[in-house]
């Protein structure tokens, strides 16, 4: 699916949170939402699942302005995996997963037949979760939860897939697999990111947010430079290139002012 | 394994149906009057064969006991569903109707339409469940209203002010009927505020079946988005379910159950609390397998809750309130100890 971001303002309550938004998600990019928190990542992802009216401009997805395509509609072609819940759902694993299926599912349709069961199945296999099938949520851990999360995703099929900090809480294997799992599904995604060389590891592109701006647009190489790390983050950091796949490194040297920008 | 799940949903289920049969049937056979079983099932099959005897001992189970048996069980299974459902909606397992105000509400609509004096029958019997839902959709819309004046609507903050609402709505209830009230005013007062069967009839009967016939449907046609609403709003907007319509239609939906069946039984507390705990230890948190046996099972718990409530300090007559708080809390403390992991926490 592609992604046209057109000069995009969302306001929350009187402050306007994104203010001329614009990128284009080319089908099978993987673009990484950068930016100190506060800077109008999760918001933006929001607006890209239609959840939220822009103020100005449009999210248009394969030529469809998002916030007006109906939510079921919009559900069986983008998946949200939002930020990592500490919430205690009432659910088992294959539960949690097989509500992935609900927006292509009757109204009259009671859900859990076999073929459902199976489906979500299939989701957990695909995420790598499947001896979590019939574990309760609650016992799960954060990386377990993660999967789950993820294979509730897949099991909606998705075109385009919406990642909030999905290597939050993460210990550090659990983060590169599912940023390698992320990378291999050759599906759309935007995911919105912390870690710098996650992002450099991770996406065909980044767009870097500043307090609901754009302040850089590119590739890996060209967005995490020493000069845009500084104006944005307010860190002075050394970029180096990686010697065998030469995606740039950052290693953070220290805070350039007394406070954040 | 979730097909077994289902299969054990099922036959719980289908337990509990025949467990409510055979309640209503024993049930039925037990009072203060001294009627022995035979005795009692044969006035009910004539009546149900379309040739009744008549007699005292007829009135006895046919216009008093049978339809206070049926409305016990039709209020337990209308509160009951309605406990999970505001759980549900809520995010949170101390939601039910009675915490959150819904009941006092009801109530003090229903005392109003009383104290108001519509002259004739009909109309009040009408007008009561009317009244009592509007009640019940008020207190709530109070609740949800002062916790968003707090700032937030999470779980803590909406009990605190469906606590607030309660104690406020109830006090109001007692204070009409105190001021207003002929006769014996704290027998009233306690009916409507502890809840009691003893005014059931053949009218509240259908009152409580209407409710139940045609609300229930609806929250079990919801069963899957309250499933995806425990996933947190964002999620289940992803997953394609209008949170807002969602909430808007099952909270209206809820209090149109509560109200129907405290405008026939006054406020009973603890039903829709306790059994969708004790549902959920056993069958899991699926709303498709939690409802239907929680309704069940609310009904068979309320139908004995009041059986004992009626019999047990003959001749006197207890609010069943009392009874369902007195079983119910032990209950509910063994419930909460070895539910972990299964239930919500």
């Amino acid at each position: 699916m592609e992604v046209r971001v057109e000069s995009l303002a969302v306001a929350r309550g009187h402050r306007e949170v994104l203010t001329d938004v614009a990128f284009v998600a080319a089908p099978g990019e993987v673009i990484g939402l950068l930016g100190p928190n506060g800077a109008g990542k999760s918001t933006l992802l929001a607006a890209i699942a239609g959840m939220l009216d822009p103020a100005r401009g449009a999210v248009l997805l394969d030529g469809r302005p998002a916030h007006l395509i109906p939510r079921r509609e919009i559900a069986r072609a983008v998946a949200l995996m939002e930020q990592q819940p500490d919430r205690d759902i009432p659910l088992r694993a294959v539960d949690v997963v097989e509500l992935g299926l609900l927006p292509f599912r009757g109204r009259f349709d009671r859900g859990g037949s076999p073929r459902d069961v199976s489906l979500a199945r299939d989701s957990l296999a695909a995420a790598g979760a499947a001896h979590l099938s019939e574990r309760p949520w609650t016992e799960l851990s954060g990386g377990e939860r993660q999967r789950v999360s993820l294979a509730r995703a897949l099991a909606q099929r998705p075109r385009l897939l919406l990642l909030d900090e999905p290597t939050n809480h993460l210990d550090v294997r659990a983060q590169l697999d599912t940023l390698a799992f992320v990378s291999t599904l050759g599906i759309t995604a935007v995911a919105a990111l912390h870690d710098l060389d996650h992002a450099a590891r991770l996406c065909t592109r980044i767009v870097l947010l500043d307090r609901g701006h754009v302040a850089a647009l590119g590739t890996p190489a060209e967005v995490l430079t020493p000069t845009v790390i500084a104006a944005v983050y307010g860190v002075a950091a050394t970029v180096l290139t990686h010697p065998v796949d030469g995606r740039p490194v950052i290693a953070l040297d220290a805070a350039t002012t007394e406070e954040a920008p | 394994m979730t097909v077994r799940r289902d299969r054990r949903a099922r036959a719980l289920t289908a337990a509990l149906a025949v467990m409510l049969l055979a309640s209503v049937a024993v049930a039925v056979t037990i009072g203060v009057a001294g009627l022995g079983p035979a005795e009692a099932w044969r006035i009910v099959a004539s009546h149900l064969a379309g040739d009744p005897t008549a007699g005292t001992a007829d009135a006895i189970v046919w216009s008093i006991r049978a339809p206070r048996v049926l409305t016990a069980a039709l209020v337990g299974a209308g509160l009951a569903a309605a406990g999970v459902v505001m759980q549900g909606l809520t995010r949170n397992p101390l939601a039910d109707p009675y915490l959150l105000g819904l009941s006092s509400g009801a109530s003090l609509g229903a005392v109003a339409v009383l104290l108001l004096g519509i002259g004739s029958t009909l109309a009040l019997s009408f007008a009561l469940p009317v009244a009592a839902f509007a009640g019940a959709l008020l207190a709530l819309g109070a609740a949800l209203g002062i916790a968003r004046l707090a700032g937030s609507l999470s779980p803590t903050i909406v009990v605190l002010a469906g606590i607030a609402v309660s104690q406020l709505l109830a006090a109001c209830t007692s204070l009409v009927i105190v001021v207003t009230a002929k006769g014996d005013a704290y027998r009233q007062v306690l009916s409507w505020l502890l809840g009691s069967l003893a005014g059931s009839t053949w009218a509240t009967v259908a009152i409580a079946g209407a409710a139940l016939a045609l609300v229930y449907p609806l929250l079990r046609l919801h069963a899957a988005p309250l499933d995806a609403l425990t996933l947190g709003d964002a999620a289940a907007e992803a997953l394609g379910i209008s949170t807002r319509r969602t909430r808007l239609v099952l909270f209206v939906a809820v209090s149109l159950l509560t109200g129907a069946m405290v405008s026939t039984s006054g406020a009973i507390g603890f039903v829709g609390l306790i059994i969708p705990h004790l549902v959920r230890g056993l069958v899991g948190g699926l709303h498709r397998h939690v409802l239907p046996a929680a309704a069940l099972g609310g009904a068979v718990f309320l139908l004995w809750a009041d059986t004992l409530a009626r019999t047990m300090l003959d001749p006197r007559e207890i609010p069943v309130g009392i009874v369902t708080a007195l079983v119910g809390v032990p209950v509910f403390v063994v419930v909460l100890r070895h539910a972990r992991g299964a239930a919500w926490r």
